[in-house]
């Protein structure tokens, strides 16, 4: 099934000059690396934030190949401020405020100033059943030295509080789910944690929570641990469609897997959509998006770890969008020709995997505007510069060295934007991170009335490392930290 | 600036999927004087000369050669190497050109003789095949297709040993990837018929490349019925002859491409067999697990005119 040559009617296609930057900078706090949630609540857009995460990731434990870190590093990473934020935008006034700060509390390492939070991953406008009206819920992340993870409520967008925790296990480290279904609330953790390492991607459970009323902890699980497959290692991603929720997976060993359930009483009734990474394996390991968009279900698929799974050596690959349609079937709209259990699948948009770019690591999020669908997605490019590339393939090496590094990195590095209206051709807004190669990722798009907001991860902060008469050097970065951008078609000229 | 396109033809896209024989049938169409016939000019790569050309630098391929060889033979009426070298510095100083004032450029300097352009790339990208409705709208197209079993058998043959294999000629559910030619035929086949669906049908038409060897006569009276041509010219003129098409042989070192490389697959080609032979049900050879068609691939040829076999 596909939709080339059918007419829909579809509003203005943003383009990247129609985008103004609403804040850059991080908020003027380079710390604050990812717009990691976002969501439109009461007339403002609010943005929480993710704080140090390349640097988080440099003193979890070593990583090779990389030399020298991108960002410069404390010895020790709880001398960071790194209490996550919240944000919030009036577009009235063109003029952000902070509007939440975590709190610290005593942590199992003896230091008094631990952050409760320093990621808010995921947020949502839910109306639960104690809820006079909807509320904004935001999932937070925290470090292993404080307590679980909590989810936060806000009734005004002002005072954000605590709600009675899932029974997560002692791992659980951060959730980027969260989502309205069937009168229920639900969450999936995504990211486990303890002293001997932590992984953001990866859950010590993979289940779905579920909670009709979020001022009690009636939390139940929902599906069965993976699906009932214990190579599902973590629930990534969560979606409504067709009257179902959908669940997809990360699957080191096979690749993803996408489920779906018509909900019900707990735990659900789940029946598997796909498999085996839709029949790339491995290189479609994850689910990392999902959005509805004219009768299909969009799924951008990839590999974790932006495009490199280092520690289970899988990629780097590029990553694929697939779309599904009710009756399961499905079709390859951007990714690599193969003969699957379904047939023979070509990519309909006739792009390859990544847009044609080799340095996709993933499509981090989808959203619908004005009858336009929108892909943003996550670009590594930028990390080239200090990526040891000696054990590349030589094609790869070859090419990288023909167009240049400086040139690759300073033309085309950051993260992307696409854009369609039939599902099927689809057209660049911006590819190179708005003209800033340190966005490295369409965290967020949220669709508002004031336009399409788009908010980056940006983890080239405060401090990044440059290149000076042969000798690296870390110098204040100015366009490091997570920037918000906001797309609208220029308002018609007066009559 | 290019001289003006008011007065030149529409030209004529010769659209296929790879190892289709889009080379045979536009060396046939080279014997027509009202038509001059190019090389794989690769223009609907990109809508501004200067990425074009960065794309032909970057090329691991081919890329190019066509569209190097043709400016050179309209400009200074021959492709050797201090003309490819001219054509070259020509383009670079239009970079600042959108390929579609490139493209009419070509069609001016080839009038009144109407341009006849093979694609085989283009018909994998339907963004590509986008600008042919944007840069042409009043082209006629012409669907090449041949059977995907010789189809396979040839660009399998091609690929054998092949450092270099385009990504989109392979299938990615085996590790590593193998080159599976029915996926880049499939691919190419329903892209060119979304694109005919679309395009005005007085103007396309679908022609079986397999023909050209054993029925070459109606295969000729199908085309020029098509494309409004003239009785095949008594052969005046060497480059009238199918056989001395220069854009259909190797080039100077410098461009030596710019058309598809069938014609160097001799062995291959003799051991092709004959329309009979040819069947959808039957095991591929280039798989190794022998498996045979996917239905799609076995539904788009019927759509297109084959049997089952």
């Amino acid at each position: 099934m596909d939709s080339v040559g059918r007419a829909h009617a579809a509003g203005v296609g943003l383009t990247e000059s129609d985008f103004r930057l609403t804040c850059l900078n991080g908020f003027g706090d380079g710390l604050n690396h990812y717009a990691h949630s976002a969501a439109w609540f009461q007339g403002r857009l609010y943005v929480g934030t993710s704080r140090g995460n390349l640097i988080g990731l440099r003193l979890a434990g070593p990583r090779k190949g990389i030399r020298p870190w991108p960002v410069e590093c404390p010895s020790d990473l709880y001398d960071l401020d790194r209490r996550a934020q919240i944000w919030a935008y009036t577009p009235e006034t063109d003029q952000w405020a902070l509007v939440y700060r975590s709190p610290t509390v005593h942590g199992t390492n003896g230091r008094d100033d631990v952050p409760s939070y320093i990621g808010l991953r995921g947020m949502a406008v839910i109306q639960s059943a104690s809820d006079p009206h909807p509320c904004l819920y935001v999932s937070a992340w925290s470090p292993h030295t404080a307590h679980s993870p909590d989810v936060l409520r806000s009734a005004d967008g002002e005072n954000f509080a605590p709600i009675p925790r899932p029974p997560f296990g002692p791992a659980v480290r951060t959730c980027r789910t969260l989502l309205d279904f069937d009168g229920r609330a639900h969450l999936s953790p995504t990211g486990s944690g303890t002293k001997k390492g932590f992984t953001q991607d990866l859950s010590s459970e993979a289940v779905i929570y579920a909670n009709a009323d979020l001022a009690t902890a009636d939390w139940v699980p929902v599906s069965a641990e993976g699906f009932g497959n214990p190579a599902n290692a973590t629930v990534f991603e969560v979606a409504t469609f067709d009257g179902h929720m959908y669940g997809g997976t990360v699957n080191p060993l096979t690749g993803g897997e996408l489920w779906k359930s018509r909900g019900g009483d707990a735990p659900y009734q789940w029946t598997r959509v796909f498999d085996q990474g839709a029949g790339r394996g491995q290189h479609n390991e994850v689910i990392s998006a999902l959005c509805e968009f004219r009768g299909a279900l969009y799924v951008g698929c990839g590999i974790i770890n932006g495009g490199y799974h280092h520690a289970a050596g899988i990629g780097p690959a590029a990553a694929e969008i697939i779309r599904v349609w009710p009756d399961d079937s499905w079709d390859l709209v951007v990714g690599e020709s193969r003969v699957t259990a379904q047939g023979a699948k070509y990519p309909l948009s006739g792009y390859g995997a990544g847009f044609d770019n080799l340095f996709c690591g993933y499509v981090w999020r989808f959203s619908v505007h004005d009858g336009w669908l929108y892909a943003g997605t996550m670009s590594w490019l930028n990390m080239l510069p200090y990526i040891q590339v000696n054990a590349w393939p030589p094609d790869v090496r070859a090419l990288v060295d023909a167009w240049g590094e400086d040139a690759l990195v300073q033309g085309q590095g950051g993260a992307e934007i696409w854009r369609t209206a039939d599902g099927v051709n689809w057209e660049p807004v911006t590819r190179n991170g708005f003209g800033n190669h340190y966005n490295w990722g369409m965290r967020n798009l949220v669709s508002t009335p004031y336009g399409l907001f788009a908010a980056t991860a940006n983890p080239f902060g405060p401090k990044v490392a440059v290149k000076r008469a042969g000798q690296w050097e870390y110098t204040p970065n100015p366009r490091g930290g997570c920037e918000v951008w906001l797309g609208a078609p220029p308002a018609a000229p007066a009559p | 600036m290019s001289p003006p396109v008011r007065n030149a033809p529409a030209p004529v896209w010769l659209l296929a999927a790879p190892f289709s024989g889009v080379t045979s049938v536009a060396a046939m169409l080279n014997r027509y004087p009202e038509l001059w016939v190019t090389g794989e000019l690769d223009l609907l790569l990109a809508d501004r000369v200067s990425d074009l050309l960065a794309i032909f630098s970057l090329s691991q391929g081919t890329q190019g050669h066509g569209l190097l060889r043709t400016l050179a033979r309209l400009q200074w009426e021959r492709d050797d190497s201090p003309a490819i070298r001219a054509a070259q510095q020509w383009l670079e100083e239009r970079q600042d050109w959108p390929c579609s004032e490139l493209l009419n450029f070509l069609r001016a300097a080839a009038a009144p003789r109407r341009l006849v352009i093979p694609e085989r790339d283009a018909p994998l990208r339907p963004h590509a095949l986008r600008r042919i409705t944007a840069w042409t709208p009043d082209a006629d197209l012409v669907h090449v297709v041949r059977h995907p079993l010789p189809q396979g058998k040839l660009l399998a043959a091609w690929a054998h040993e092949r450092l270099y294999v385009p990504v989109d000629f392979k299938d990615f559910s085996q590790q590593p990837p193998q080159v599976d030619p029915q996926l880049p035929w499939l691919r190419a086949n329903e892209n060119i018929e979304r694109l005919r669906r679309d395009w005005s049908p007085g103007h396309t038409c679908l022609v079986h490349a397999d023909t050209t060897s054993n029925s070459r006569g109606a295969f000729r009276a199908e085309l020029e019925q098509a494309l409004g041509l003239s009785d095949v010219p008594a052969l005046a003129r060497p480059e009238q002859d199918a056989s001395a098409w220069r854009l259909g042989r190797q080039g100077p070192d410098l461009a030596p491409g710019g058309y598809e490389p069938e014609a160097d697959l001799t062995s291959a080609i003799t051991a092709l067999g004959n329309v009979q032979e040819w069947s959808l049900t039957m095991s591929l050879p280039w798989r190794r697990d022998r498996a045979g068609f996917t239905p799609e691939v076995r539904a788009c040829a019927r759509r297109l005119g084959y049997d089952e076999g």
